[in-house]
Formats: C-alpha cells, structure tokens, sequence
C-alpha cells in the first residue's frame, strides 16, 4: 500500500480525474472530501463490505426459500 | 433474444427491456444486464448472463408505507435522471427463514426506466439498514397493503 504524508486542505490525485482532499483532522478522525467523476461509485469501505455480503447472502439458493416468499407475499406456488 | 433463468426456465426477451446496470451490483460488479421479471407481489432482478444469479425485490414503498429515498444528485447525474417519473426504486430482499426475511432498504436500487439504467445506491439515512425485516402477513398490513391493492 502506498502511504503519503498530507496536511490540512492538501490533496493526493488518483489518475487524471480524482482528487482526494483532507478537510479536517480532528480527535482521531479525518475528514476526506472526493471529487471524482459521477460514474466513480465512492463507498466507506467496511459498508461496501456489508453491502457485498447481504448482496451475496440475498442470492436464491433454496426452493423452500423461493417458497417461503411466495407465500409471505401471498402467491401460489408456481408448478 | 433469448435469456436462461433461474425460475421461469429459457425466456424470449425484448432486448429493449434489459436494464444496464453500468457499474454492476457490489458483489457481481462483473454482471451488468439484468431483466425485471414481475412475480406476484414481488419481483425477480435476474441477471441476463448468468442464470444463477438472481434477486428477489420489492417495492419498498409498498412493504414499508414511510419508506423515503433521497437520491443524491451525483447519483441521479450519474443515472441521467432528470425526473421523479422516469425513477423506479427497488430494494432487495433476503430470506433467511420463511420467518425472517429481511430488506434491504439502505442500498436501493434505482432504476432510470426512460435510458433503462440501474444503479445500487447507499444512502446516507441513519433510520435504515442493510437488513430491515419484513412484517410478515397476519403480523402487520404491510404486505396485505399491496393485496388490496391488486385485488
């Protein structure tokens, strides 16, 4: 991992069109503001892992699961 | 054109009906063509190029009345909305047990039906999570609401 040194309102630009700035510094905490393109998804890491997991976890792997929705939802079962 | 999936077995398909989702969903960023298929009640967000990989969703305004998304407006550049109505959101649902099924009502999907466009958009709303469960039929009106709806 690359690790750079940066103050107060410095930056460090990732490829021609991200710039990642620190805003604040405050009691252990680091404020970042990113300017990227609209088409850069940006997540805090540890949520993108949540969200990775439930996305995962949400996959149809059992027909009684399947079945189990179709009738909270109150639907037949298909044949 | 015709699509393999998971539950209504080989499909012929519109290709005018498949939604791009140009960065993927977290987890299957390498999926990018999904279809919509419409159960009773629910959907099924299944992906065009791998059978296996499909979501059951909702219409979380349905399942939870109060439900709100703010759309930010990098994200709604990002999907070209321009406005309300062309927007469809989704949430994914995840079934534990025929008891917990939980939704997915912090990481939307919204969907840009006029360019067929889709994206997973984290919120930044304290009120909701990653797994919200779902009051089941009997236990609330949630579902029951989409019922009389239908009927």
């Amino acid at each position: 991992m690359l690790v750079i040194t940066r103050r107060i309102n410095e930056s460090i630009r990732i490829g021609e069109n991200i710039e990642v700035k620190v805003v604040a510094i405050e009691r252990g905490k680091v404020r970042l503001g990113v300017l990227a393109p609209p088409d850069v998804p940006i997540y805090r890491e540890e949520l993108y892992r949540s969200l990775v997991q439930k996305n995962q976890e949400a996959l149809f792997a059992s027909e009684e699961m399947v079945h189990a929705l179709k009738e909270v939802f109150g639907n037949a079962p298909r044949e | 054109m015709r699509v393999a999936t998971r539950y209504f077995g080989d499909i012929e398909v519109d290709e005018g009906k498949i939604l791009l989702f140009p960065w993927g969903i977290p987890g299957f960023e390498h999926l990018r063509r999904f279809l919509l298929l419409e159960d009773r009640g629910f959907f099924w967000l299944q992906s065009v190029d791998d059978k296996d990989v499909v979501f059951a969703v909702c219409d979380p305004f349905v399942c939870f009345p109060g439900y709100e998304v703010e759309i930010p407006t990098a994200e709604c550049e990002a999907l070209g909305i321009t406005k309300s109505d062309e927007v469809i959101v989704l949430a994914i649902m995840n079934v534990r047990s025929p008891q917990d099924i939980g939704v997915n009502l912090l990481a939307p999907l919204v969907i840009n039906c006029t360019l067929k466009m889709g994206k997973q958009i984290i919120l930044e709303d304290e009120r909701y999570t990653l797994y919200h469960p779902l009051v089941l039929r009997g236990q609330g009106d949630a579902v029951d609401a989409r019922h009389n709806k239908e009927d």
